[in-house]
């Protein structure tokens, strides 16, 4: 796990120079940012402690930007207009 | 998720049906595309669904999380009466993927500079294809994560799966689309820079 880590974040070195003190909980802090799952106050806390550090800035840039074209350019399928006339007279069999 | 059963009259049932769970029908409709990859398929999924969802009707507690409800339906009859019908890349053996994930040999694919412009630039077919090549369990909880906008306790009671799961599961899945979307930015004619440089340095 700690290995697959460092990879992640450049052996733990970022790609400024400096090293990302904690890799592991910015890993998982990241995701639970970008999920909206943290408490607001520490997210914020957070994005102005990772502000020095590129990597764990291009790591959230980018899986932001994943999340984002995921919901916004993803097609949405609309159910066929038959599917729905099948269910409702399905329905209507049922409670005769 | 399941409570006490409700007794609800013919009247109640039909404005639950129609006034809570009618809406989430295209939503639901999406989800079982993304399943199954075909619309015939989706079609009788979703029907499944509904009709699934009336019938057990009284499980369901009026005002609560219909959406999730009846998602769960969907997702557990997917898993009862499509999964085996539906051509898919190979479920995922987890404790292969705890292997790779633990391994000291491991390298992942490092996509720090599958810049932010080249993954904007990408169009939708190309992003969806992407995601519909993911293991189906992968595919499942960035479909319900990022498209779906559910909460990981949402997702938790979904999937039936711990929280914690839900969030490893996840972190792998994204990777892999990662991996997938630099394939498709790759065939764009975006050059990975950090590597060609590293590459130039073992040499």
């Amino acid at each position: 796990m700690w290995s697959s880590i460092k990879n992640l974040f450049g052996g733990g070195k970022a790609s400024n120079g400096t090293k990302c003190k904690d890799p592991q909980k910015c890993l998982e802090m990241l995701q639970l940012v970008v999920d909206n799952e943290a408490d607001p106050d520490k997210a914020a806390q957070f994005l102005k402690k990772i502000e020095g550090c590129k990597m764990c800035t291009d790591c959230y840039e980018q899986d932001n930007c994943i999340k984002d074209i995921l919901n916004s350019k993803v097609e949405r399928k609309s159910v066929p207009q038959d599917v729905i006339d099948c269910i409702k007279l399905k329905l209507k069999e049922d409670s005769n | 998720m399941e409570k006490t059963p409700q007794k609800y009259s013919e009247q109640e049932k039909d404005n639950i049906f129609n006034n809570e769970f009618m809406p989430h029908i295209d939503a639901a409709y999406n989800y079982a595309f993304h399943l199954t990859l075909n619309e015939d398929n989706a079609k009788d999924l979703v029907q499944d669904t509904y009709l699934r969802a009336f019938r057990f009707i009284e499980s369901f507690q009026k005002g609560t999380n219909a959406k999730a409800w009846l998602f769960r339906i969907l997702k557990n009859s997917f898993i009862n009466n499509f999964r085996k019908k539906v051509k898919e890349p190979a479920k995922v053996d987890y404790q292969e993927v705890e292997n790779i994930y633990n391994s000291e040999d491991t390298e992942l694919n490092v996509t720090a500079d599958l810049r932010v412009e080249v993954l904007q630039s990408m169009i939708g077919d190309e992003v969806a294809n992407a995601l519909n090549a993911l293991a189906i369990d992968f595919r499942t909880v960035i479909i319900l994560c990022d498209i779906e906008g559910f909460t990981y306790e949402e997702m938790s009671k979904i999937l039936d799966i711990p929280i914690g799961t839900v969030r490893s599961r996840l972190h792998r899945a994204r990777n892999l689309l990662k991996d997938k979307l630099k394939e498709y930015a790759e065939k764009m004619g975006y050059q990975d820079k950090r590597r060609s440089k590293n590459n130039t340095n073992v040499q």
